[in-house]
């Protein structure tokens, strides 16, 4: 065939073509890799003498380029509905790895998201602490069954810091001392972090968990305020109007001191102790507590998260299980 | 603690049903942890048990919250002697007892109590016993004040309120045996103790059947001395709970008065003598209001009137600007502690919330936080998924990994259980457990936790804040992928200029061929390596654990990128495949093909196999080598001369083939 028949037959059959397998019919008879018709013609050019070899060369690969050309858009034409396509676009997506976040990170970046918004900073503090962080500069005296709110882990008496035991801190609160030990108001803070205490494991209750602690200090920080931050802080987490409810309570590092419910469809849920700072605090970190006040909250991750996510026991945030970790 | 609707009633007689207490409660003083029938189970705070726990406490608040007549029962009228005729009475540690009482009663017989009075016990979970013990039990639920009778016939002459001897023994009531020592105060008679005091009676002096005669006691103890012996001899009973939390001393006479006043109503007893030693009321508290302050602080805005009538209310004696709280209130010692009253009273629902005014000034997290974010951010975009572990391994779990003295751990004194006695030295073992569990369900597992672990070092705890990673796969090695994630990581997290070599430490869970220490500026970053396939739980699972200090890091990292202009001039590749011993390792032959031409711009190992038809020992490994000039396009013959270069190099100094 010369390169004219090549042209016309080819073009005609790919117009026919209804179907990809009709065109890969016309493939093979002309660009076919054997003997396709306009393959040999390209393979003859070598034995050809320089002046034919250029014309017909040049003519044969334009040839080729205007044949693949019109079997791809002929292709488009059949390709859409038809089953035969080479792309079945229906089968799934290709598995793309994801890694996933641990849910209480997740709860955890929300919440100082939250917070740098309403212009907290954020800051971290030691895991192990001394008795006297954890206790006596918050105002829970040695020997008293206050201390007893806080189940503790203790490191052997060898430890110590200052002469001061070392235990694993039961709460973020000593956060507040050493922070104000080396700040000076106004400010306000968050401190998110692991905390310990010695108890049986079940369903609610672990041997480490994590809580968020706050404190605000300034020359007119009042409870008002605090029931702004705080309305605002859960109307953001849980992204509607959030009820909240301020019930007295006590914590020896605080005075009035209170407990913040929220309503969660229809009940009321336990969620955060706070108040304003105890006079002794400031006295601790040599404050005057005439001329600050402030208010201070500590929340715990895990029950907000188990709230959000309705996970319903509180040991599958530390399964290492990824059917778990991977669902968020 | 348990209280009974019906008692509270009869203070309260306007209450309108348990459900009204149950709500009210909870949102002016104390939570209500349930209630059922005649029991309503208060929560009292641990500031509060002088006041609190007793049905005459939780009336008076309930009056005030309702502003609501509390009918105070009229006790009977005593007073009180030095000294009882039949009985020398004295306190040899006026320290450790501030106040001690005796009322001296005879009954006709013991017998059992009234059944109104049992219902009242069984609704604040008592059980009832017999007539007398009862009756202090009745009384302790009415006031607060913990009593004990003791069968005057039983006690020889000398009560005396002392320190135990150290060996000295007790038989208590429920014939439990308590050996004393030095530190615990006893009420004793001349022949030995007769009760551990403010926590348990003893057998010896008993009420029985046949008692007919008996001295009631009511007493004030120091509280941490109580709490150190409850603690102790691990007794903890309804009185030590009390007295721990410290209970006022004016409780003592109301409860003796109203002992003596049941005792004659109920049972027709005689009432004797009443002794009544080293009383000496404490102070009077006077505390100064002032409601501008009392507004600064809350940001309410009630008037002098309003605040000082919810302290009326609560019985707070009012003059002027002075303010005194009831004796029983030993909570109340400074003005904020007035403020939580009235706060409390007014109600939180009538606090409006107010934006705070404040300087605005930049807010932000330390670069520690922002460190740990990135990384997550960083892994979780390479496919690794976070866990979250105990702070905690066990002595089980560490010998896994290595002999126990080789690590440096540090144990909790008192732990919950031997599976968490250890502070996790290392990230590495719960991270380990993690791939195992996680392969069950899946092919390939990678993890990644960030968290704090702890050693010893020279005798003080070290924590130290870590990122571990891990990966395992059911078929094949994955430390190669995991140390391209570490290279990765590092270079996404600002680390610019590190190197690795060989492990050469003792970590004994590693495979040490096959692991690299992590090393810039002198210092060790971490590792990365295999996890010895022959350890007895890893069933020859193939894994990879990486450790990286993250507080050292942070001191390392470079923050800011720094713009490279794009190449003018086309680069060159060339391959080059080299035949060495099976024995040669890469990282030196490619540090030398690197360092081999200025005009190299890139290496990389594109190919690497080992095969019979090389023959013995032998291996294949193709670089894929990238020139580029930044001043002109390179000629084939300038690439040539490089490449001559870097040959005659590689078999200067490796036993190689050029393929």
């Amino acid at each position: 065939m010369t390169l004219g028949e090549i042209k016309e037959k080819a073009l005609a059959a790919i117009a026919k073509a209804q179907n990809l397998k009709d065109l890969e019919a016309v493939k093979n008879e002309f660009l076919g890799r054997q003997d396709g018709e306009l393959t040999t013609i390209l393979r003859s050019l070598k034995d050809m003498p320089p002046e034919e070899k250029r014309e017909t060369g040049t003519a044969a690969n334009a040839l080729r380029g205007e044949i693949e050309s019109a079997m791809k858009s002929r292709l488009g034409v059949l390709g859409a509905g038809s089953s035969s396509s080479r792309l079945d676009i229906t089968r799934p997506g290709e598995k793309v790895r994801v890694g996933h976040l641990h849910p209480l990170t997740l709860m955890e970046n929300r919440i100082k998201e939250i917070f740098l918004g309403l212009n907290f900073s954020i800051v971290e503090g030691p895991e192990v602490e001394s008795e006297h962080y954890n206790f006596d500069a918050l105002n829970i005296p040695p020997n008293h069954p206050a201390r007893d709110m806080w189940d503790t882990f203790w490191l052997p008496a060898q430890y110590k810091d200052k002469d001061s035991r070392q235990l694993l801190r039961t709460h973020t609160s000593p956060m507040q001392i050493r922070y104000m030990e080396t700040h000076q108001p106004p400010f306000q803070i968050i401190v998110p972090g692991r905390v310990f205490r010695f108890e049986a494991t079940d369903a609610s209750h672990e041997v480490n968990f994590h809580q968020v602690e706050g404190l605000m200090v300034g020359p007119d920080v009042n409870l008002a305020n605090f029931k702004y931050v705080i309305s605002e802080f859960f109307n953001q987490l849980l992204n509607q109007k959030t009820d909240i409810r301020l019930r007295p309570s006590y914590f020896p590092f605080v005075e009035p001191g209170l407990e913040v419910d929220i309503k969660w469809k229809g009940k009321w849920l336990e969620v955060m102790g706070a108040g304003m700072v105890h006079p002794n605090v400031f006295d601790a970190v040599k404050y005057n507590p005439q001329q600050v006040k402030g208010f201070a909250f500590g929340m715990g991750l895990e029950r907000l998260a188990m709230i959000k996510y309705k996970i319903d026991d509180i040991r599958l945030f530390y399964s290492g299980d990824l059917r778990f970790v991977d669902q968020f | 603690m348990k209280f009974s609707y019906s008692l509270l009633k009869k203070f309260l007689p306007s209450l309108k049903g348990i459900g009204t207490v149950a709500e009210l409660l909870p949102l002016h003083a104390l939570e209500v942890e349930s209630f059922t029938g005649d029991m309503i189970d208060i929560k009292i705070t641990a500031n509060r048990y002088s006041d609190a726990s007793s049905h005459w406490g939780i009336g008076k608040m309930l009056s005030a919250i309702l502003d609501a007549k509390f009918d105070e029962p009229s006790l009977a009228s005593m007073k009180p002697k030095k000294q009882l005729n039949r009985f020398d009475l004295k306190i040899s540690d006026k320290e450790k007892c501030s106040r001690y009482s005796g009322l001296y009663a005879e009954i006709k017989n013991v017998g059992e109590s009234p059944k109104w009075m049992q219902d009242i016990l069984i609704s604040c979970g008592l059980r009832p016993i017999n007539g007398i013990v009862d009756l202090m039990n009745y009384v302790m639920l009415e006031v607060g004040q913990p009593l004990h009778a003791f069968d005057a016939d039983l006690v020889s002459a000398g009560i005396d309120v002392r320190r135990g001897i150290s060996g000295e023994k007790i038989q208590t009531i429920d014939g439990a045996e308590y050996s004393l020592s030095g530190e615990d105060l006893v009420i004793a008679d001349s022949r030995g103790p007769l009760a551990i005091a403010g926590i348990k009676g003893g057998k010896r002096a008993e009420i029985n059947k046949q008692t007919k005669r008996i001295i009631v006691e009511a007493a004030s103890f120091e509280p941490v001395g109580i709490y150190k012996t409850s603690r102790r001899i691990n007794l903890i009973t309804d009185a030590s709970g009390r007295f721990a939390h410290g209970l006022s001393g004016t409780l003592v006479e109301r409860a003796i008065q109203r002992t003596a006043q049941l005792l004659k109503e109920v049972y027709g007893a005689t009432i004797g003598d009443w002794v009544d030693l080293n009383y000496q009321k404490s102070a009077k508290v006077l505390i100064k209001f002032d409601i501008k302050k009392f507004n600064h602080l809350t940001g309410m805005a009630l008037s002098e009137k309003q605040a000082l009538d919810y302290l009326k209310r609560l019985d707070f004696a009012i003059k002027g600007k002075m303010v005194t709280p009831p004796s029983d209130r030993t909570d109340i010692t400074r003005f904020e502690d007035l403020a939580e009253e009235i706060v409390n009273l007014h109600g939180y629902n009538n606090l409006t919330a107010i934006a705070p005014m404040i300087g605005l000034r930049a807010s932000g997290q330390e670069d520690l936080i922002a460190l740990k974010d990135q990384a997550r951010r960083v892994l979780t975009g390479f496919g690794l998924s976070e866990v979250y572990n105990y702070s905690f391994v066990s002595e089980k779990d560490l010998i896994r990994y290595g002999e126990l003295t080789a690590w440096k751990t540090v144990h909790v004194a008192n732990p919950v259980s031997s599976d968490l006695a250890l502070m996790r030295p290392w990230l590495g073992i719960n991270l380990v457990k993690n791939l195992e569990h996680n392969l069950k369900f899946h092919d390939q597992v990678r993890i990644f936790e960030i968290g704090k672990t702890f050693n010893d070092i020279q005798g003080k705890v070290s924590e130290e804040l870590v990122l571990g990673m891990a990966i395992a796969y059911k078929k094949g090695s994955p430390t190669l992928e995991l140390k391209g994630l570490a290279e990765q990581l590092l270079e996404r997290l600002g680390l610019t200029d590190y190197f690795t070599r060989d492990l050469d430490t003792d970590i004994r869970f590693l495979n040490h061929g096959e692991s690299l220490i992590i090393e810039s500026d002198h210092q060790i970053l971490g590792y990365v390596g295999s996890v010895k396939a022959d350890l007895p739980a890893s069933g020859g699972l193939k894994m990879a654990v990486a450790e990286i200090y993250l507080e050292k890091l942070l001191k390392l990292i470079v923050g800011e990128k720094e713009f490279l202009p794009l190449p003018k001039y086309p680069n060159v590749m060339r391959d080059i495949s080299l035949l060495v011993k099976s024995t040669e390792r890469v990282g030196p032959i490619q540090d030398l093909i690197e360092n081999a031409s200025h005009l190299l711009e890139d290496v990389d190992l594109v190919d690497w196999y080992e095969d019979e038809s090389l023959g013995m020992e032998k291996k294949s490994l193709s670089f894929r080598l990238v020139f580029r000039s930044d001043k002109k396009t390179l000629t084939d013959e300038e690439v040539g001369q490089e490449m001559a270069k870097i040959i005659s190099e590689l078999k200067a100094k490796f036993e190689l083939e050029v393929r």
